[in-house]
């Protein structure tokens, strides 16, 4: 049974050590906190065997990644959410420019082609990653204005349009992946907060005839253009692999191949830690990044990566239950958002390595390598916590109320 | 099988736990019935806008304060849990079904196997005196793709002194084999490969290895017999039927006893297995097994004899320009051990030198040994040159006379320089002598003057006797004489490349002209021909060493080379007891005895052979070949006459009588065979140019 927080007791529980102890028990959802520890530190694991004799991966680098990442949980977590709840035009700004920011000079760093990095004050991050959660927070606070009923055509494109070009944006760099997580953030997050069934269908029609003609029209424009226009070379062929495997331009689908055999290796409970030869030997591209999970499944096995997807099951139990019982549109939003974000890059990520999804750089939540990744996963983390110790319960719908009025 | 059960259950109970959840999800939801309570709350929600104490107070009921989205949001975490499921479906036959087979990926991933080269057998002579053996060399390789490097080529060239072009055509050369490294240089000496290896990143794909290569320490001698080995290609890697199997890079036999007794030479090569990263680099030797040398070969080849022959064969034909054949260009000499068969010595000219194949031959040079300028140097003219048979066939055809009784004891004919099978005047042929005559003489006399008359008449008996027989039963009573001392088939010699030659017949013919039936006929010319070995017989140098041993052994031993295996104990593992086939030719023994009185006569008349210590038989021939400038000279004998030991038989090709270059080839090998002093023979200076 859980148990509704009080604010109003916040000033008393600092004073009593003992009743700060139960107040932690209280807010701090001891399911979540078990599910993420043992997320993280699967995690860690698993990237340290991957970054095991590699130059370009510093395991060190993804420790101080998760630390940082705790203390904006934190931080997070001990800010009220509904702040944010008002804050549609400045979140709509903060997140155009973290989106445009890899553009500007100076600080802009270009990667394997994508300019998705800055570099600031010796630090290098992806503005992308927070760019997500922003785009969360807003979505959220947009969408849940309508208070769970959008019939509105002309309300729903204003909402679909300001994606469009947050969703242009990123597609500048050009990130891809990062760019079907916000789709997939914005279908979350407008399904959930009761966009009327006719616009969504239409929408996703839109989407699907939009691809379809941008994909056969694509080579014709290249054509009479002379270069690229939608699609890049690679990333036609990384489709046409997926289509048929047996297909392979300019050696797409060995990635593919070596991912499958690492996992198929693995078999029942793997080759043990620290032992992935597919990795460890160097067949795996891109080991402790995109492709983590199948140096999970190849040391731990099909109970190892049955694991991970049961961890991630609990995860969304527990933030199911959370935004369930939040009686805040907003808040309800904002986990929908980020459970969207999470589900898709689950999907993308391992259903890539086993054949079902083409293959995109889209990481692995909690797991893969990268510490802007790790640090908007724990930020998400955060908010979810905010919304389970500020969004249940009348303190809040009396906030908002009061607010609204 | 349990494994797979068990993660079977794991699966299922995922499946049940992802289930649960959602029903429990559902059923919050259901409790408070949707649709019709999501519009109830917002009504009330709406009431009791601002500060409602009454459902403060009321904690248990927090549903109320939901909203409408949460419908979408149950349907929402189905999906998510289609999504979960999807993936452990997925999962589950990639990690359970087809395990397996990934795991045999994985392994094949990570495990290298490098072959070790097993050393290959040496070939010695009957004494166990080396003729091939094998050397170590410094080899450098190089990837096909360094021919497209200019600057990696260019130092090539500098540092192992070879022109650019030939390193890359070495480097693009397919018929080295289908190894992934060709080699460009052999033998390199260890300046050169001391600077590759001090800099190998200037010579990317370029690597320096020691091998271990065939030596020759003779040279060029017994090429023919010998053969030669090259790098395995493509070709010989798809051949199914050998008991061993190749892989790229292997050296195995091309010709010769390399090529025949290849199964014995070629021993069996170890296994490296590395486990290597994804670059190939080895990590960590896995496991290891020696390779082991192939055996030795003993032939039945004298080196001392072989020596001889190589050297008089080419002195016999050079002697022939100072008498005035400057065509003369090529030659065969072979010696044969009459009681066993096995071959003492066998020289074909011209020669090459094997160790042109070492490590791949070259195209140019691979070029001129297969061109009608150089005579084809290939070519083991030994058992693989067709020749007509000549005068030397005078034993044969007075062997088939006398058994079938054309000719008889006190049978003699008179040799008028010319003669007519029938009538005066009609289809006429002439005597070697022509215009003069031999006379009247018998059979020894007829041998010994070779006297083409005499076997003309023989010709033309069978001719007739042939003639007489009905049209449909049709005998050849004379190529079956003929036949039954080899010729026309193959003698069976263990080394590839053999032919079969011919002995001519009516069936023959027809076949062969059956686009002009006027020549197809057979005609009594056809038999006096082949009674003095001209016509259409053909047959190699081996063929009529083999009939010749059969006369003077009075029975046919199959021909060959074999002797004996050593294995790398230095232990006979098989012996040459075995039991090369021997046929007895079902001739009257006193007939044979009148053909040894003819033969020799024919080398008492000559002379030349009284140096030996021995006494010798044997026939002269002069081959008579439409294209060519001058006759091919023929000799053929054995010794000792009283317990024949030795043939020796010897073709120069455009050298004339063949009581010229001929004889002096057989001579000289008997001289070499007792040990008996009689000089070399002599050639002047210019001769030896050719």
């Amino acid at each position: 049974m859980p148990v509704t927080p009080r604010i109003e007791t916040q000033a008393q529980s600092t004073l009593s050590p003992r009743r700060g102890f139960k107040r932690i028990v209280e807010i701090a959802n001891i399911p979540l906190m078990i599910v993420m520890i043992v997320l993280v530190s699967f995690g860690l694991l698993v990237v340290w065997s991957a970054t095991q004799g590699s130059e370009k991966y510093s395991f060190s680098h993804q420790l101080s990644g998760v630390f940082i990442g705790l203390a904006f949980m934190l931080l997070i977590w001990r800010l009220d959410y509904r702040r944010f709840a008002l804050l549609t035009v400045p979140l709509l700004i903060l997140d155009i420019v973290l989106v445009l920011m890899p553009h500007m000079p100076v600080i802009g760093v270009t990667i394997n082609g994508a300019s998705s990095w800055v570099s600031l004050f010796g630090f290098q991050f992806q503005p992308g990653e927070l760019a997500k959660i922003v785009t969360i927070l807003f979505l959220a606070a947009l969408v849940s204005k309508y208070r769970g009923r959008l019939d509105s055509g002309k309300e729903y494109l204003k909402v679909v349009g300001v994606l469009l070009v947050l969703l242009l944006g990123i597609m500048s760099q050009p990130d891809m992946g990062t760019g079907l997580v916000f789709v997939a953030i914005g279908a979350a997050i407008l399904f959930s907060g009761g966009a009327n069934r006719k616009w969504l269908l239409i929408t996703i029609l839109v989407i699907f005839i939009v691809l379809v003609v941008a994909f056969l029209a694509d080579p014709l424009l290249d054509q009479a253009i002379g270069h690229d226009v939608f699609l890049k070379e690679y990333q036609k062929n990384r489709l046409l692999v997926f289509l048929n495997e047996d297909l392979d331009p300019s050696g797409v689908s060995y990635n593919l191949k070596q991912a499958k055999i690492a996992i198929g290796s693995g078999g029942l409970i793997g080759k043990g830690f620290n032992n992935a030869t597919q990795s460890g030997l160097g067949f795996l591209p891109e080991a402790p990044t995109d492709f983590v999970f199948c140096v999970l499944a190849e040391e731990f096995g099909f109970v190892g990566s049955v694991g991970l997807l049961t961890l991630y099951g609990l995860l969304f139990y527990v933030v199911f239950r959370i935004a369930l019982r939040t009686v805040d549109p907003f808040g309800s939003l904002v986990i929908m958002g980020i459970v969207g974000m999470w589900a898709f890059q689950i999907l993308q990520n391992i259903g890539m390595t086993c054949g079902l999804m083409p293959i995109t750089g889209i990481p692995l939540p909690f797991i893969s390598y990268g510490s802007s990744f790790m640090l908007a996963n724990f930020i998400a983390l955060g908010l979810i916590l905010s919304v389970w110790t500020n969004g249940s319960g009348k303190v809040s719908r009396q906030h908002l109320n009061i607010k609204d009025a | 099988m349990s494994a797979a059960v068990f993660a079977a259950l794991i699966g299922l109970l995922v499946f049940l736990a992802i289930i649960v959840v959602f029903l429990i999800i559902r059923n919050i939801n259901h409790k408070h019935g949707n649709k019709t309570f999501n519009r109830e709350f917002r009504r009330v929600s709406e009431m009791q806008a601002p500060g409602s104490d009454s459902i403060r107070r009321s904690g248990k009921h927090k549903q109320p304060e939901k909203y409408e989205g949460k419908g979408r949001m149950v349907s929402f975490g189905i999906l998510i849990a289609g999504i979960l499921g999807t993936l452990t479906v997925k999962l589950w036959t990639l990690q359970i079904l087809a395990s397996d087979d990934y795991a045999q990926m994985a392994a094949e991933n990570m495990t290298s196997k490098a072959a070790v080269a097993a050393i290959r057998g040496r070939i010695l002579d009957r004494n166990g005196e080396e003729i091939v053996g094998n050397r170590p060399s410094l080899v450098v390789r190089g990837k096909k793709s360094v021919a497209e490097d200019s600057s990696v080529v260019h130092r090539l060239s500098l540092v192992l002194g070879i022109p650019k072009s030939v390193i890359r055509r070495k480097l693009l050369d397919d018929t080295q084999g289908v190894q992934a490294d060709r080699e460009i240089a052999h033998d390199v000496d260890m300046r050169a490969v001391a600077f590759i290896k001090e800099h190998p990143n200037l010579f990317p794909g370029a690597s320096v290895e020691t091998r271990t290569l065939r030596s020759y320490p003779h040279g060029s001698l017994a090429a023919h017999v010998l053969g030669y080995t090259g790098p395995v290609t493509e070709d010989d890697l798809k051949r199914t039927d050998g008991l061993i199997k190749y892989q790229s890079g292997d050296i195995i036999g091309k010709d010769g006893v390399e090529l025949a007794f290849e199964s014995v030479l070629q021993g069996t090569r170890g296994t490296r297995t590395y486990k290597v990263d994804v670059n190939g680099q080895p990590t960590a030797l896995l496991s290891e097994e020696d390779p082991i040398s192939g055996s030795d070969v003993c032939l039945t080849l004298d080196l001392k004899i072989q020596k001889a022959t190589d050297k008089i064969l080419k002195q016999a034909i050079a002697s022939s320009h100072d008498r005035g054949f400057p065509d003369a260009n090529a030659g065969a000499l072979v010696c044969i051990d009459i009681e066993d068969g096995g071959i003492l010595a066998a020289s074909s000219y011209p020669t090459y030198n094997p160790d042109d194949f070492t490590g791949g031959i070259s195209t140019e040079l691979w070029e001129q040994l297969t061109n009608k300028d150089s005579a084809y140097p290939l070519t083991n003219r030994v058992i693989a040159g067709l020749y007509p048979a000549a005068s030397t066939f005078k034993a044969f055809t007075s062997l088939a006379g006398l058994e079938r009784g054309i000719v008889q004891k006190d049978t003699e004919h008179t040799c008028s320089g010319e003669w007519f099978p029938y009538e005066e005047g009609k289809w006429g042929q002439r005597c070697w002598t022509y215009p003069d005559g031999h006379g009247k003489l018998g059979l020894e006399e007829a041998i010994n003057h070779s006297c083409d008359v005499f076997f003309y008449n023989i010709g033309r008996d069978f001719y007739d006797i042939w003639d007489a027989l009905p049209k449909d039963a049709k005998v050849d009573e004379l190529q079956d004489y003929l036949r039954s001392w080899g010729f026309g088939s193959l003698t069976g010699i263990d080394i590839p490349g053999e032919l079969a030659g011919r002995v001519p017949d009516e069936k023959w013919k027809k076949a062969t002209f059956v686009d002009t039936p006027e020549e197809a006929l057979w005609q009594p010319g056809d038999m006096s021909n082949m009674c003095i070995g001209q016509g259409d017989i053909l047959i190699t140098p081996l063929q009529l060493a083999y009939g010749f041993a059969g006369i003077a052994g009075k029975q046919l031993v199959t021909p060959h080379l074999f002797n004996r295996v050593i294995d790398e104990n230095g232990e006979v593992v098989v012996a040459h007891e075995l039991a090369f086939p021997q046929t007895k030719p079902a001739f009257k023994p006193e007939n044979i005895a009148r053909v040894e009185d003819g033969l020799r006569r024919v080398v008492i008349r000559n002379g030349s052979f009284d140096v030996l210590p021995v006494e010798v038989a044997g026939k002269t021939g002069t081959a008579e070949v439409k294209a060519a400038k001058a006759d091919f000279s023929w000799f053929v004998g054995y010794a000792p006459l009283d317990k024949p030991k030795y043939c020796v038989a010897c073709l120069v090709e455009q050298a004339g009588m063949g009581s010229s270059a001929a004889i002096l080839g057989v001579l000289h090998t008997f001289a070499s065979i007792y040990d008996t002093d009689i000089g070399e023979i002599q050639v002047s200076e210019g001769a030896h140019e050719r």
